[in-house]
């Protein structure tokens, strides 16, 4: 087991404070704390190689436990076991080996290209030349930024900061790599490069604990599923049982030869009609067999075009949040 | 040995990459450069306003005041450019939320923040006050080995009394985010440094000698370098590394109540 959370809390203390004059010249005396429970004792395990997908609305304690497992926050109470460290409080000997791609704060220098930016996680990693150059070689050439990382950071597009910013954080060669929201603000080919670069790297035997809003991210990347909301995990899973979540429902949406307004059929419920002739229906599988249903409407309607879909993942995801 | 190779080699990547960034823009490096130099220049010339107006520290002669001086503003220059933007880095960052990157990397947080904050337009401090130093020097009796020795072990715990200082502005930042005062206080205090000390009351001279040791800054190394044997010389010296110890204390406590920032 590479990773092991027990009993996992965290509490932290906010003050209130009124909008009001009077209560802010209150405030300077005197203000109210307030406990917020961020986790509520969380457990979970995670092997070597896997690609968890870590999600959960704002606020529902995701960043907190990912600062908690990067060793950047202290927990209130419970147990962090990491590749043998506890994360708090072995930081220097346990961050040498995770990296870490934050989407919204970037390790690179702003002023200056990301390759020389770079030289300082060599000389933080005592990372040797040769090594080195052998990495970046490796990671220019897998996330095709050879032109880019001699332009200055600032000059580059959000897609091409972005995969300079993996560089960054794998040039140590991390064997767990947490990333929280890479593909933000990326466009669709961005996105893909980012994903097949993930992807290779968890092939090669990285670690990746991923958390994202962004389900294309997580459907195509993780096969297992952490959810989590207000402090405690409410999934944890492969991505199929989560799909299955809601009952073994399927979408279908069907073209007619024949008027369909009479279809009926037992666990099946009609959601939209396009037209006479254009229907999309739910079924639910538990009770109806798919091939059975095809059959009834072909038989009786004469199929033009059809096709059946998995319910969207944010349906899914909003029942549990 | 291992641990200092790896520190050397932290710090002159900083500088590299420091100067790289100062590079970026010329203009802005010149005009920082210049203003840090004339700007540190006021006190040395209001006290050569005041020796020629007649006036004087009692005991002190003008070339004297201005060996205080001189070192006073060699240290907090060579303070200002290699370790004091830790302060500034700092602050910056958790204000930010950025500090949580400084905590994934496998070495001193302390030693990662100053040696990213290097600006060699800082240096214009240190060049204005070796200046003013040289001058000085060559104006008085000339120190023997000595006094030149004296000079450098207590100039080192100079920098040690700002290092502590750069800890304990530091630490209280993760407390209280958005302390921009704070410098204003911290020079405030150390203004105290630029004058002999024995011009001040005893009770104060004793506040600045054995409580925040100001008078280490830069009175002390210039009283050895011109042959002194100043009172309460060892005691400040001790008090120095009492500082330093605490300052770490200090800065480690108050990190523990980093709460970063949201999302």
């Amino acid at each position: 087991m590479l990773i092991e959370v027990a009993e996992l809390k965290k509490t932290y203390i906010h003050y209130e404070r009124g909008g009001s004059f009077l209560e802010a010249v209150k405030s300077i005396f005197h203000r109210k704390a307030i406990a917020v429970e961020a986790l509520k004792g969380i457990s979970f395990t995670i092997e070597p190689g896997e690609l968890v997908g870590f999600l959960g609305p704002n606020g529902a304690g995701k960043s907190t436990t990912i600062k908690i497992l990067t060793g950047v926050l202290y927990p209130s109470s419970g147990r962090v076991q990491i590749a043998g460290y506890v994360p708090w409080r072995d930081r220097m000997k346990y961050v040498a080996g995770i990296g870490a791609v934050f989407g919204q704060k970037s390790q690179l220098i702003w002023d200056i290209p990301p390759v020389d930016a770079f030289l300082m996680n060599k000389a933080i990693y005592r990372i040797p030349d040769k090594e080195y150059r052998a990495t970046l070689d490796m990671l220019v050439s897998l996330l095709e930024v050879e032109r880019h990382i001699k332009t200055p950071t600032r000059q580059l597009s959000l897609g091409e900061r972005m995969r300079c910013e993996f560089i960054m954080a794998m040039l140590h060669r991390p064997q767990i790599v947490f990333l929280d929201e890479p593909t933000i603000g990326l466009d669709v080919v961005a996105k893909e490069k980012i994903r097949n670069f993930i992807k290779k790297m968890n092939e090669q035997g990285v670690t990746f604990i991923l958390t994202t809003h962004d389900l294309d991210d997580v459907e195509r990347l993780a096969r297992r599923v952490i959810l989590i909301n207000r402090g405690e995990i409410v999934f944890d899973d492969t991505l199929e049982a989560l799909r299955g979540y809601l009952g073994k429902k399927k979408f279908v949406t069907v073209r007619t030869a024949k008027p369909l307004s009479t279809a009926a059929f037992p666990g099946m419920e009609i959601l939209n009609a396009f037209s006479e002739y254009q229907m999309e229906m739910e079924l639910d599988t538990e009770t109806v067999e798919l091939n059975a249903f095809i059959r009834y409407l072909d038989e009786k309607y004469e199929i033009k075009d059809l096709t059946v879909e998995e319910p969207p993942i944010e349906d899914i995801l909003k029942s549990l949040y | 040995m291992r641990r200092l190779l790896d520190l050397l080699r932290l710090y002159s990547t900083g500088m590299r990459i420091g100067l790289a960034e100062d590079l970026a823009y010329r203009g802005n490096f010149l005009i920082r450069f210049f203003v840090m130099f004339l700007s540190d220049l006021l006190f040395p010339l209001v006290t050569l306003l005041v020796y020629r107006s007649g006036a004087a520290f009692p005991g002190w002669s003008l070339e004297e005041v201005l060996l205080i001086q001189g070192i006073f503003m060699m240290a907090k220059g060579f303070a200002n450019l290699f370790f004091f933007g830790l302060v500034w880095n700092i602050g910056q960052m958790v204000r930010d939320g950025l500090f949580d990157l400084m905590l994934i990397k496998p070495c001193s947080v302390i030693h990662l923040a100053a040696a990213t904050s290097f600006s060699l337009d800082n240096s214009g401090s240190l060049l204005g006050g070796l200046g003013i130093f040289i001058y000085a020097v060559s104006r008085i009796p000339t120190p023997g080995p000595w006094e030149w020795a004296a000079f450098f072990l207590l100039f080192l715990l100079s920098l040690s009394v700002l290092f502590s200082f750069s800890l304990f502005m530091s630490g209280t930042l993760f407390k209280w985010v958005g302390n921009s005062r704070i410098y204003e206080i911290f020079n405030t205090i150390t203004q105290f440094g630029l004058f002999p000390k024995t011009i001040f009351s005893r009770a104060f001279q004793n506040l600045l000698t054995y409580f925040i040791p100001i008078a280490m800054l830069a009175f002390f190394p210039a009283a050895v370098l011109k042959g002194d044997k100043p009172e309460g010389l060892f005691l400040s010296g001790g008090i120095c590394l009492v500082f330093l110890f605490a300052a770490r204390l200090f800065w480690y406590a108050m990190l523990k109540s980093y709460s970063s920032a949201g999302g």
